[in-house]
């Protein structure tokens, strides 16, 4: 396992400096575009708006990067799997694992942020290692889930990237709750476990708040996904070998 | 009793199309039409045999009769759809050189990937590199990145890993073309070596020269089912000359 960590970053971070400063600038640089859309073009945005946004990319980024990767994490090692026998959900456990390194990685970032845009620092930044577990847990069942359908429907990445693209609008990146959520809607719209999960990051990181009151919904479907996903990937990894 | 097969078959999917998508499907349920009833291809069908320790088994059989499902099987890579198979002890297979490979990184590295995916310790490989190294004649370039390698080179590296980090039974498919004259020589004195080591082995091959030095049973597969299974002279005399 810790080598199939190690390869992955290895490759990520092969061109030593520029990799690294690539994982740092992907994020920052992604922000850069979104603040000169609502900020500049749109004249919206409160005066905190990038760290905000930037605490929540953050998260989302390593979530795209462990579920898009998920897809082929099987198909693209289909020589290898079928000349060794070895547990296959390596292969979408280290994507995972390898996209929270990254994370870590942009926390490095997220810290001079904090302080230019004069964030609160309080203890309710504590809560950070329990809402990455959340996040690790939803993360992980989907990723098992789309490692084993990716075998079967060849064309699930593309859609994946459309799916994911509306999930994040969906979700309080760009945008807080409060302003752009009417109350009617917000008891649906907080179904989704990024709203409370982003909402959360926001809060702890840069308001200075205790995580967001809906974060047990993100729990539950962090667990449901994680039971559902890898009694899925289990039940079908006999097949893998033979379907890849 | 290391080995045991009872009835083993495996099944695939008869596949019609070029790959399923998830466009292809919806597009069939939104017409009302369940999807084609699947047909299946039966790669093995029947086969029973049982090996003890130290016994070769020599497979033989035409392209596509089933040899390398076999090998698979008795690997645990593929489950059998019907009967069973047991095996005792750890299996390691010399199916397809070099497979698992990270082309961007170095050979070095390389053989610690394939080793750990064997399920070896570190420390287990660390015990024979330098000899895999040798053995693959690449102490020049074992640091630069594999995607540097010719395909020789990196067959060489995959057989030189798979003789070097072994387990109590090995299988072994037709790899003993490995590289220049000289290095298949090397190999095949390699493999004989094993042999006679009194290894559990299970050889698939088209050389009946090997099946017969090394066999001590041998087994034909035809299309999956099999033809004649006995002492390795018998089988191959009905294999050359079919009635």
């Amino acid at each position: 396992m810790r080598y199939f960590i190690w390869t992955d970053l290895r490759l990520i971070y092969s061109n030593k400096l520029l990799g690294f400063l690539w994982t740092l600038l992907d994020p920052l640089m992604m922000m850069l575009v979104y603040v000169l859309i609502v900020v500049v073009i749109f004249q919206r945005g409160g005066p905190q708006f990038p760290v905000l946004l930037f605490s929540a990319l953050l998260a989302w980024r390593w979530f795209t990067f462990a579920i898009v990767g998920s897809v082929k994490s099987l198909t693209g090692k289909a020589k290898l799997i079928q000349t060794m026998r070895f547990p296959k959900a390596v292969l979408p456990l280290s994507r995972v694992l390898v996209g929270l390194v990254n994370y870590l990685f942009g926390l490095l970032a997220l810290v001079p942020l904090l302080f230019i845009f004069k964030a609160k620092f309080t203890v309710h930044m504590l809560w950070m290692p329990a809402l990455l577990a959340i996040q690790l847990l939803f993360t992980l069942g989907l990723a098992f889930l789309f490692a084993a359908l990716g075998i079967y429907f060849r064309d699930l990445e593309n859609i994946l990237q459309f799916g994911l693209r509306l999930w994040f609008y969906l979700s309080p990146g760009l945008y807080s709750i409060e302003d752009r959520i009417s109350e009617r809607w917000v008891q649906i719209y907080m179904l989704n476990p990024f709203a409370s999960l982003f909402e959360s990051y926001k809060n702890v990181l840069v308001r200075g708040k205790p995580p967001n009151a809906y974060i047990g919904i993100a729990l539950f479907w962090a667990v449901a996904f994680f039971v559902v996903g890898w009694m899925f990937f289990v039940f079908k990894e006999p097949q893998f070998a033979k379907d890849v | 009793m290391i080995i045991y097969a009872q009835d083993v078959a495996v099944k695939f999917p008869w596949r019609k199309e070029r790959s399923r998508t998830l466009r292809r499907t919806l597009m069939q349920m939104l017409n009302g039409r369940t999807p084609s009833q699947k047909q299946w291809f039966w790669a093995l069908r029947g086969v029973s045999f049982s090996l003890n320790e130290g016994e070769v088994l020599g497979v033989i059989g035409r392209n596509g009769s089933g040899k390398t499902t076999l090998l698979r099987t008795i690997a645990g890579i593929y489950s059998p759809d019907e009967g069973a198979i047991c095996v005792q002890g750890t299996v390691s297979t010399l199916l397809s050189l070099g497979a698992g490979f990270q082309p961007a990184l170095s050979g070095l590295e390389n053989i610690y990937i394939n080793g750990v995916l064997m399920g070896f310790s570190e420390r287990e490989i660390d015990e024979v590199v330098e000899k895999i190294v040798e053995f693959a004649e690449l102490e020049q370039f074992i640091d630069s990145p594999v995607k540097t390698y010719s395909s020789g080179m990196i067959a060489r590296l995959g057989f030189a890993i798979a003789v070097h980090l072994r387990r109590d039974i090995m299988l072994i498919d037709e790899v003993l073309g490995v590289g220049d004259v000289k290095f298949r020589q090397k190999s095949q004195e390699k493999i004989r070596e094993m042999m006679t080591e009194g290894r559990t082995v299970v050889l698939v091959s088209h050389n009946m020269e090997s099946i017969r030095q090394f066999a001590t049973q041998a087994l034909w597969l035809d299309r999956g089912l099999v033809r004649a299974q006995g002492t390795p002279d018998e089988v191959i005399q009905q294999y050359l000359n079919p009635q």
